[in-house]
């Protein structure tokens, strides 16, 4: 069955293709002659342990509501994967922007993993994003 | 008992006054004379962020660019074709991608803090890589957006909300602000001090950003940079004993560090030097953070044999 990026129901759809924070060779030249069982213990360090975390959208101020509000999100997926979503759901034009916040406090930067925010911001067990149409708590 | 407060002030002072020598070229795909426009050479804080030398870079290189009215926006700098983030301070950069090695504690350190060798990075002034980069404006609204919302988060996970950072006044915020474009203890401090103690609370986590190497996992040729982070209470739960280093890490990345006491594989870098994992945690957010409140830490991994 093919993976098509509509049919979610409740879950926002990986974006396939995140950009990984490249590292530079000067640094990486050690990583090469790691013993494995360093290499295995510095690939599990800090990983999540579940694959999916739960993410509650809320509208702020004249924003859009969704029909659905609380999606499945593999944890290892960047914050911009959500902003797709939305902006894909909301039609949102191309010259239009979405912001989104989380908690109603902090806008993260795009790169930043989701796994890692629900980890540290979740509230029962729900990463909370608001969304508003222009800037919001500047 | 004056001295652990004068060491405390000793060592702000040390972190707030380091910097890197920076030599940094025009890439050749901008230069009209190909490899032949002068490196512009430059002492910059560890603390502060690239994007604030763009105004005089581009002033510097303007007349060797071969299209000298490229739109501002499209800058952008990288070391070794790695593009570099504009919201990692220089210090961070500089301890993730150098390869430089660290100051270790004991008597050496000292000496040599500060690397003599300037760092050459590259200067880019079209293709800027929108997959790892923000397009940043000329009034630098976004550079300073990336900054605030990096100082509240820091903010939610030391007190569980954003209200300190949220209720400061419109002059303190742009105090805040102009002390990192200025790079300015006297402006920052009072502020730092205001958002470290808030009023009627006490500290609740202690908000530190874990940016470790890693393989992707489809490309085996290519390294990353994966970060972590954690809830990381203030005193170990169990025993109310100080939150350190070591057991801050054994708790976030226990695979790495399965002791609290000592760093066998992976060793976490600050400000360039090796932290001694009986450190206090909370000591360094208050005395050494950077400039949006983060303990930013490299972890590197040891050489064996």
């Amino acid at each position: 069955m093919s993976k098509s990026p509509e049919a979610t129901g409740d879950r926002i759809p990986d974006n396939d293709d995140p950009a990984e924070a490249p590292l530079t060779m000067a640094a990486s030249m050690i990583l090469a002659s790691l013993p494995r069982d360093a290499s295995t213990a510095l690939e599990e360090a800090g990983e999540l342990a579940v694959q999916k975390v739960t993410i509650r959208l809320h509208p702020i101020g004249s924003a859009p509501q969704l029909t659905q509000r609380q999606f499945k999100l593999s944890s290892n997926q960047p914050f911009s994967t959500i902003i797709r979503f939305l902006r894909r759901k909301l039609a949102v034009k191309e010259h239009e922007s979405v912001f989104c916040y989380v908690n109603n406090v902090f806008a993260p930067s795009l790169d930043e993993g989701v796994g890692q925010l629900w980890r540290c911001f979740k509230t029962n067990d729900e990463l909370v994003v608001g969304y508003a149409m222009s800037p919001a708590f500047g | 008992m004056t001295s652990s407060r004068d060491l405390q002030a000793k060592l702000q002072k040390t972190v707030w006054n380091g910097s890197i020598p920076l030599e940094i070229r025009l890439a050749n795909a901008d230069c009209r004379t190909y490899d032949e426009s002068d490196p512009y050479l430059i002492q910059f804080p560890r603390l502060s962020y690239l994007a604030l030398l763009i105004p005089g870079l581009r002033s510097f290189f303007s007349s060797f660019l071969i299209h000298p009215d490229v739109s501002p926006d499209e800058t952008w700098l990288s070391y070794q074709g790695v593009p570099l983030k504009w919201q990692y301070p220089l210090g961070l950069l500089y301890d993730l991608y150098s390869g430089s090695e660290p100051a270790y504690p004991k008597g050496e350190a000292e000496e040599k803090d500060e690397p003599s060798q300037p760092w050459k990075l590259t200067i880019h002034f079209t293709d800027l890589p929108l997959e790892h980069l923000i397009r940043l404006d000329v009034e630098g609204k976004h550079l300073h957006d990336l900054f605030i919302n990096n100082v509240k988060e820091a903010d939610f996970l030391r007190n569980g909300t954003g209200k300190t950072v949220m209720s400061l006044s419109k002059e303190d915020s742009t105090q805040l602000w102009e002390s990192v474009k200025q790079h300015k203890f006297s402006l920052f401090s009072p502020i730092n001090q205001k958002l470290l103690s808030p009023q009627g609370t006490s500290l609740r986590h202690l908000p530190i950003r874990l940016y470790l190497p890693s393989k992707p996992r489809d490309d085996k040729s290519n390294r990353s940079i994966r970060v972590v982070q954690g809830l990381v209470p203030l005193t170990l739960s169990s025993s109310r004993q100080t939150q350190t280093v070591g057991t801050a890490l054994n708790q976030v990345l226990k695979p790495l560090f399965p002791s609290t006491r000592t760093a066998l594989e992976a060793q976490p870098i600050l400000h360039g030097a090796v932290l001694p994992l009986s450190t206090s945690l909370e000591d360094l957010v208050r005395v050494t953070p950077y400039l949006d409140g983060w303990l930013h830490i490299a972890i590197k991994m040891r050489h064996m044999g």
